[in-house]
């Protein structure tokens, strides 16, 4: 059944798949008690694409592994094939990218492109792109 | 220097330490990651995860820092725990009354910035930190502070495993 995560604090709620326990925990921890996004985490690609086929999501972040295996899910929410609106922004987490998946996430309306080393920081400012809420400046 | 102040409640705060049962347990890998996550993050050369017993500071965790305690009346981490529940954020130690002669900021391991999330246990108690240490005076950032506070949060999710 297709249904939208109600969250009480009505913050943008936003799907990461990374399989890094503590990269993903720190991040959607942080991003909750920064007011920027709602995050519901995914340890495995299975389990974001199921998330993604039973929730609505204002943004989804996903780890592209060697394989190039999170394009799959992208492909998925780009088709309908996800509860997700076809258009969600999207950002993905990428150890190196070359010219070909460049075309690939270009072609995908990926809005954010994050390369390993990957900070804490530079997750939550992607997340803040993907989401509209800016993080406080002080 | 000012002395480490001792808080009025430092011996309900010890016996609620001491019930933790963690004090000079082996190194454990998963507050290993945290303190070596921590100390990648925010690019800083040492980060610790201390626990203020009544005579020293002893390390549950660290990440480029070879002794596993120090003494408590030189001891940051024992100014943090008063300090809860905001965080000591000392952007430069030689300019800082309180730790300008301190032998760990004149002497090895050369402190000059440091940041010490408290430990606070369900009780109320504050039982340690985790902190970041650098040679070089630096400042935190809202992101910076809040990411600090989560690796505290999970950090005390771990030392509160298996208890109620």
């Amino acid at each position: 059944m297709r249904s939208a995560i109600v969250e009480a604090e009505a913050l943008p709620t936003l799907l990461l798949f990374e399989p890094e326990t503590l990269l993903r925990r720190t991040v959607a921890m942080t991003a909750r008690s920064m007011g920027l996004a709602q995050v519901h985490e995914a340890a495995t690609y299975e389990a974001a694409l199921q998330l993604a086929r039973e929730h609505t999501f204002a943004g989804l972040m996903l780890a592209i592994d060697e394989e190039g295996r999170g394009m799959g899910l992208v492909a998925q929410v780009r088709d309908g094939s996800t509860a997700c609106a076809t258009q969600m922004p999207v950002g993905v987490l990428v150890s190196q990218c070359d010219g070909a998946l460049l075309d690939r996430l270009k072609e995908a309306h990926v809005k954010s492109v994050t390369l390993k080393p990957f900070r804490v920081r530079t997750l939550l400012t992607a997340i803040s792109t993907l989401t509209g809420k800016s993080p406080p400046r002080s | 220097m000012t002395p480490t102040p001792i808080p009025d409640n430092d011996r309900e705060r010890l016996a609620a330490l001491r019930e933790l049962l963690i004090l000079d347990t082996p190194p454990e890998q998963r507050f290993d990651r945290i303190v070596g996550f921590a100390a990648e993050q925010f690019d800083v050369p040492i980060a610790l995860l201390s626990l203020v017993d009544e005579k020293r500071q002893w390390f549950k965790a660290r990440y480029g820092l070879d002794v596993c305690e120090t003494s408590r009346d030189v001891s940051m981490c024992g100014h943090a725990i008063v300090h809860a529940p905001d965080f000591l954020v000392v952007r430069d130690a030689l300019a800082d009354q309180r730790f300008h002669d301190n032998p760990l900021v004149v002497g090895a391991p050369f402190i000059r910035f440091y940041a010490g999330a408290p430990l606070t246990l369900p009780s109320g108690y504050v039982v340690g930190t985790l902190c970041l240490i650098d040679g070089k005076p630096r400042t935190l950032d809202a992101i910076d502070m809040a990411t600090l506070a989560t690796l505290r949060d999970i950090a005390l999710e771990e030392l509160m495993v298996g208890r109620s």
